[in-house]
Parts: C-alpha cells; sequence; structure tokens
C-alpha cells in the first residue's frame, strides 16, 4: 500500500474537480516526499482555514507511516 | 416534515467545536445558515447518505493506511462512527490528535459530498469516553490541590474539545475558576482559586475570561 493512495484518496473527497487531482510520490531513503496538486480553486479545500485540513491530512499520514514504518511528508503545491 | 431527528438538532449542549464536526470551515460556514437539519426537506435521507459517506470513507481511509479495523456507523445528527480491531490504537494517535484529525477529514468530505449541516463523530473503541472520564478526574484533583495550595496550575496543552469538558467539570465549582492560556496547539486549561482575579500572573499573557473555550 502507498501512502500516495492515501492522499488521493481523501484530496479527491475534498475537492469540486476530483479529476484535477494529481499526487506524486518521490522515495528517498528514509523518506518519502508526496506532492498534492488540486485546481486552483481547490486550494482552498485542501489546506482549510489557517492550514487545518492540510494539517489533518498531514497528521492522518503520519499515523499511517507507523504502520508501513515509512515516513512521508505532504507537499502541496500551489 | 418527515425529519425524526427534526427538533434534536442541539441535544448534545457542549457540540459545536471540533468534537462533532461539521463540514463546513470558516469560509463557508459563515454564510450558510445555521438551520438545523431537520428543517430541510428530506432530511433523514440526508442522514442516511452522510452515514454512507462517512463510513466508507472511513474504511477507504483506513484501508489505504494498511490498519486492520472494522468500521461501524449509526444514524443520527451526529452520525457516529466507530472504529474496532487490532489497529485501532494507531488511529487514536498522540493524545487523540490523529482520531481528531480522522474525524475532521470525514466531516469535511461529508459536507462537501453530502451537506454540511450533519455532523460527524469519530470513536475509538470508547476512547472519547474513557478519555472525558479521565480530564474529569484529572480536573476534580487539580482543582483540590488549587484550593489546597492556593495558587494556580495549569494542564497539559489540550484540544479544544478536551478543553471544554474541564471547564465544564469545574463550571459549578465556586473555590476554583478556570481559563485558557497561551496560542494554538499549546493552548491549555489554567485552574485558579475562585478569587484570584488577576490573570496576568498567569503565563502565557493576560486572561481571556473564564469559560473562553465555550465560545471556541
Amino acid at each position: 500500500m502507498e501512502l500516495k493512495q492515501l492522499v488521493e484518496y481523501i484530496a479527491k473527497a475534498l475537492v469540486d474537480n476530483p479529476d484535477k487531482v494529481e499526487v506524486q510520490e518521490n522515495a528517498l531513503e528514509h523518506t518519502s516526499i508526496i506532492l498534492l496538486r488540486v485546481a486552483k480553486e481547490d486550494l482552498g479545500k485542501v489546506i482549510g482555514r489557517e492550514g487545518k485540513t492540510a494539517r489533518a491530512m498531514r497528521t492522518i499520514l503520519a499515523a499511517a507511516s507507523t504502520k508501513l514504518r515509512k515516513r512521508a511528508q505532504l507537499e502541496i503545491a500551489e | 416534515m418527515s425529519e425524526p431527528e427534526g427538533g434534536d438538532d442541539r441535544r448534545e449542549a457542549p457540540g459545536g467545536d471540533e468534537a462533532e464536526t461539521t463540514g463546513g470551515d470558516a469560509e463557508t460556514a459563515s454564510a450558510a445558515p445555521a438551520s438545523p437539519a431537520g428543517a430541510e426537506p428530506g432530511g433523514a435521507d440526508l442522514v442516511a447518505e452522510a452515514m454512507r459517506v462517512a463510513e466508507e470513507t472511513c474504511r477507504e481511509i483506513m484501508r489505504r493506511s494498511g490498519f486492520d479495523v472494522r468500521v461501524l456507523a449509526a444514524p443520527g445528527d451526529p452520525v457516529r462512527i466507530e472504529l474496532q480491531g487490532p489497529d485501532a490504537g494507531r488511529i487514536i494517535g498522540r493524545r487523540g490528535a490523529a482520531l481528531q484529525a480522522l474525524q475532521y477529514l470525514v466531516a469535511r468530505i461529508v459536507g462537501q459530498r453530502v451537506s454540511r449541516r450533519v455532523r460527524v463523530k469519530v470513536d475509538v473503541e470508547g476512547y472519547r469516553v474513557r478519555r472525558e472520564n479521565a480530564l474529569r478526574a484529572l480536573a476534580q484533583r487539580t482543582a483540590d490541590q488549587v484550593v489546597r495550595e492556593r495558587r494556580a496550575i495549569e494542564l497539559e496543552p489540550m484540544s479544544p474539545e478536551e478543553r471544554r469538558v474541564v471547564h465544564l467539570a469545574l463550571a459549578d465549582d465556586g473555590d476554583v475558576r478556570t481559563e485558557s492560556v497561551g496560542e494554538g496547539p499549546d493552548r491549555r486549561v489554567c485552574i485558579l482559586p475562585a478569587d484570584d482575579d488577576d490573570g496576568d500572573r498567569t503565563p502565557g499573557g493576560p486572561a481571556r475570561g473564564s469559560k473562553a473555550d465555550a465560545e471556541e
């Protein structure tokens, strides 16, 4: 199971334009960088008020990586 | 008019913050009139659909996290989701942070796909109930200590929901009063002797008034 798919599922459910959601995962040695791209008008939906939605996604990602034993960092392309 | 939940919308008085997160955020929530779900035609269908989406969303998030948990759902407002199984503890996270994050995301997704008027509450094997009982006991113990030692005592940083439990636990205690100090994730409850009216002495800045979290 890739953490990328977790982010992709959540992001697609949050936005108005799920077909514009793109997620790339760059696996480094100990951690992977997950880059999320959404339609410009959906940015607010994945970031949220004061970054709360983005923070919640990062928290879920961190919880998921405890079992997968793999650290992941979520970045949202602006 | 067929909505059985109608008028029952506020039956859990301490709600209204992240404890039962509604789907809307500040940008949109303020624009929406806060009418109870029951005022809408088709309210029961709305609740059923919200439950279906919340359940499916939790199940998919758990599956993609590689977590072995069962997802149980009960209709109503709030829609209640209960997670059980070997990996349930992983969803709680540090001081319940992961559980809070999951609940928030699921509520946002239900808000996006169904209606932001239906609230969602996610619990893990009764974690919230146990945590609330522990918080009430902590509040009472600390209040006793505040009275005995005649000094203000600060608790650990807590979520708005948890601070609310502490404020409410001591709301009727005439010997102490409570206020929240600090900002953001560092925000915590301070318990003071009731006759100590100098809030500025507490670390973390001036007092913002007791029971402040009721409005947060």
